[in-house]
């Protein structure tokens, strides 16, 4: 595992170099590595997918211009997600909107096709989501922003900081107050 | 790990995504093509300027009473040099801004190819500061009687480092190697952008005589105390 690892990295860091040099097949490896997180990252700063997909193009665009200015051997994902940030927030401001989260649409059949304790359960667990994503848009930007980055996005607290542009223990602060926020709107059955 | 924080790694599953994009690479590709051109066309606009700028500057300093009504910037590549009325006080720093470094190291962070002096003994130290451009790299020759050189990238329009000095007699423009140069043959204050373009950073100082040349995709400056004729001679020895 620690093998498949290294070897991912050191493969990443190759791609890396060889994009520095010019090299535009390597940078569409990196893209195509990288769409995914990028565009769900674009999404939750953003808060619409139109602007989303824009910011990510974008960005994508920027980071080949500025790999002249990525460090060698530095983590790629959170300097590439930090440019990432930049352009779904400049997109967000233009238009004037404050982003939002929003559940994907309903798949009826997830309910239905199963047994009535269990799609009872789940309309339960719909409406305990549903909580939770108003919660969230509720949350100031900055607070949202970090728990987006740790739980909705699944990045280390390092790279969350990397991302967002924050000391490591602003990082920890804020999302430390917007649990504790969160948990005290939510009620005392989310510890 | 609280329920809480279990809920909303839960929650990252359910939340609407565009789907990826699997044409985003073709889009990519286009925005950089495009981009590419607009960055030429901002080049040429640049040496148009440039040379717009020297003319203008050369006017200036040839017609006293011409100085103070016209504008007083001149830029050379990503650096800008200001006359003003008063240069705002400053310490003589000793040691050039950023963070000492090997050489080898510098070479590995900078993203360009370091350029040093031929047939001069090897660089005592050098330095290596974060700019708006990417890495401003200052090789110190000489440690008794320093002589720094310093390298950056310039990239569009906006200039990374400033000069502000208050006598225009001691603002010079020179070529080098066919291109604009210029002479500051007085202390000046000397200040550069940071990594996020944001500010002037606090790595301000008084500079000694400098030579402030172009070789792109670089900017370069030579300082110490040396004569004009002396500068001249070692840029031309910078490859």
């Amino acid at each position: 595992m620690q093998d498949e690892v290294g070897s991912r990295w050191s493969d990443e860091a190759e791609l890396v170099r060889r994009a520095q040099a010019g090299d535009e097949t390597a940078f569409g490896m990196l893209i195509d590595r990288h769409q995914g997180i990028a565009l769900r990252t674009a999404t939750l700063m953003a808060g619409n997918a139109s602007d989303a997909e824009d910011a990510t193009q974008t960005a994508f665009a920027k980071a080949f211009f500025a790999l002249g200015r990525f460090r060698p051997g530095a983590p790629f994902r959170p300097w590439l997600l930090r440019i990432v940030v930049n352009e779904a927030r400049n997109q967000r401001r233009s238009g004037a909107r404050r982003a939002s989260l929003a559940l994907r649409a309903f798949e009826a059949g997830r309910a239905t096709d199963v047994s009535a304790p269990s799609a009872e359960r789940t309309l339960l667990e719909r409406e305990r989501a549903h909580s939770l994503v108003d919660a969230l848009n509720e949350l100031p930007d900055r607070e949202r922003d970090v728990l987006a980055c740790r739980y909705l996005l699944g990045l280390t607290e390092q790279e969350t900081a990397t991302t967002l542009k924050l000391r490591l223990a602003t990082v920890r602060s804020r999302r430390t107050r917007a649990l504790k926020r969160r948990r005290t709107q939510l009620g005392a059955d989310d510890d | 790990m609280t329920e809480l924080e279990r809920r909303l790694e839960a929650l990252a599953s359910e939340l609407a995504y565009p789907q990826a994009d699997l044409r985003l690479r073709p889009r990519v590709r286009s925005l950089i093509v495009e981009q590419r051109q607009r960055r030429r066309r901002r080049r040429r606009g640049l040496l148009l300027a440039l040379a717009f700028s020297a003319a203008l500057l050369a006017t200036v300093l040839a017609v006293p009473q011409a100085r103070s009504a016209l504008g007083r910037l001149l830029d050379v590549g990503a650096e800008r040099v200001q006359v003003v009325k008063r240069v705002r006080p400053a310490s003589q720093r000793l040691v050039p801004p950023g963070e000492l470094v090997s050489l080898a190291a510098a070479q590995r962070r900078a993203g360009f190819r370091i350029l040093l002096l031929r047939r001069a003994s090897p660089p005592a130290a050098a330095y290596l500061a974060e700019t708006e451009s990417g890495a401003l790299v200052t090789v110190v020759y000489q440690p008794r009687r320093p002589i720094w050189l310093s390298e950056f990238r310039a990239h569009g329009l906006a200039p990374v480092a400033s000069k502000q000095t208050e006598q225009y007699s001691s603002v010079q423009l020179l070529s080098l190697n066919g291109r604009p140069a210029i002479w500051l043959g007085k202390a000046h204050l000397f200040s550069y952008l940071d990594s996020s373009g944001e500010r002037l950073v606090a790595h301000l100082r008084l500079a000694a005589k400098t030579l402030v040349w172009q070789r792109p995709p670089l900017t370069l400056r030579l300082e110490g105390r040396l004569s004009q004729a002396q500068a001249l001679r070692l840029a031309r020895r910078v490859h």
